[in-house]
């Protein structure tokens, strides 16, 4: 049989205590960019910006939906070298509680945000007002554009293209007015001026 | 030479019951039994902090997203999330347990911060870290205070008893 219990204020304190001082070193380092932040939702979220990389390669492809020929489009990007001119991120709504839902939105007006090396799983990618790359490849297979082709639910579409960085240059690829529905994104760090993390009911 | 043999008094008694440590009355019997013989509240947190983290990534289609968003960047909110919901379940159904599924996920309350959408909008960070702390912070009564809050309780209850006789003696 189970004893009647109570909560002792004493442990609650020596647990609660460290994990706060954890957690805000943990904020601070992702503030300054020494740790990175993953945003990634099924839903897939909005991600809004102008960017600025060294390289860049992209694939298209199918993710698997359990039974063959149920598999739905998928745009795999990754850059190097990445600066974004301004950044807008915002995730679905998540029910916090019943009837009311809440959505995260990183906003940053900062000209020069260093997100390093990016990753970005989407459902479209566009950029409306056009693109400059440089040493573009098409037609490349996935393995020669280094994707690796037997990621597992993935079915690779044996394309890919890819804008390489000339030696001794930076830059070369931009992506104007970038706007994807991503399904996930990994920031390398939040070190960003004018940054604005808000809570939206 | 006298008899010594005990007499035979019928069958024993039956075992009083229980006095409620922190209340007059009897033990608390049903839901509310339940409610304090085990980290409640904070497996209650718990649970709702794992919901905050996950969600993104379980609210929405569960046939091809959670596939397409599968990969390193993906997964860690699932990861976390069903590790908080199993050490809420834990704490909740063996309270015996509850110390390592508390830290561990006070751990991965932590973690989920830059691994899991802000920690779930941040909200879910700081409901893990307090969940997992209340885990831990539940204790069942020892024995001692057991019995000393049953001797207190019953000396509360004698007073209240002496004084409803002495007001009904007044009254008479």
């Amino acid at each position: 049989m189970n004893k009647l219990g109570h909560t002792s204020l004493g442990r609650f304190a020596a647990v609660t205590l460290p994990a706060a001082v954890v957690s805000a070193g943990m904020g601070y380092a992702m503030l300054s960019g020494m740790v990175g932040a993953v945003i990634s939702s099924t839903g897939g979220f909005n991600l809004s910006t102008n960017l600025t990389a060294d390289s860049l390669k992209m694939r298209t492809g199918a993710t698997e939906v359990g039974s063959a020929g149920n598999n739905q489009g998928t745009i795999y990007a990754q850059t190097s070298g990445s600066v974004a001119n301004g950044l807008n991120v915002v995730t679905p709504d998540v029910e916090v509680l019943p009837g009311l839902s809440l959505n995260l939105g990183i906003t940053s007006t900062d000209p020069a945000i260093d997100l390093g090396n990016v990753a970005l799983n989407a459902a479209s990618l566009n950029t409306p007002n056009g693109a400059t790359m440089a040493n573009i490849t098409m037609g490349q297979s996935q393995a020669d554009a280094g994707f690796s082709s037997t990621d597992p639910g993935y079915v690779a579409d044996g394309f890919a293209l890819q804008a390489a960085q000339t030696a001794g240059r930076s830059g070369e690829q931009v992506l104007n007015n970038l706007s994807a529905q991503a399904y996930a994104v990994k920031l390398s760090s939040l070190s960003l001026d004018n940054l604005s993390i808000r809570l939206n009911p | 030479m006298p008899d010594k043999t005990p007499t035979d008094t019928g069958p024993d008694p039956a075992p009083e019951d229980t006095v409620n440590p922190s209340a007059s009355g009897p033990t608390p019997r049903g839901f509310k039994r339940f409610r304090r013989t085990r980290p409640f509240w904070g497996s209650l947190i718990l649970l709702w902090s794992s919901w905050l983290i996950g969600s993104s990534m379980l609210s929405q289609q569960l046939d091809f997203t959670i596939f397409a968003a599968f990969g390193d960047q993906t997964l860690p909110p699932v990861l976390i999330s069903f590790a908080m919901a199993s050490a809420a379940v834990i704490a909740m159904f063996m309270p015996s347990q509850r110390t390592f599924p508390g830290i561990v996920s006070v751990a991965l309350a932590i973690a989920a911060l830059p691994l899991a959408n802000l920690g779930g909008l941040i909200i879910g960070t700081v409901a893990g870290i307090t969940g997992g702390a209340l885990i831990v912070a539940w204790t069942p009564y020892t024995e001692k205070q057991l019995t000393e809050m049953a001797e207190k309780d019953a000396r509360k209850r004698a007073r209240k008893e002496a004084r409803r006789l002495a007001r009904g003696g007044a009254v008479a």
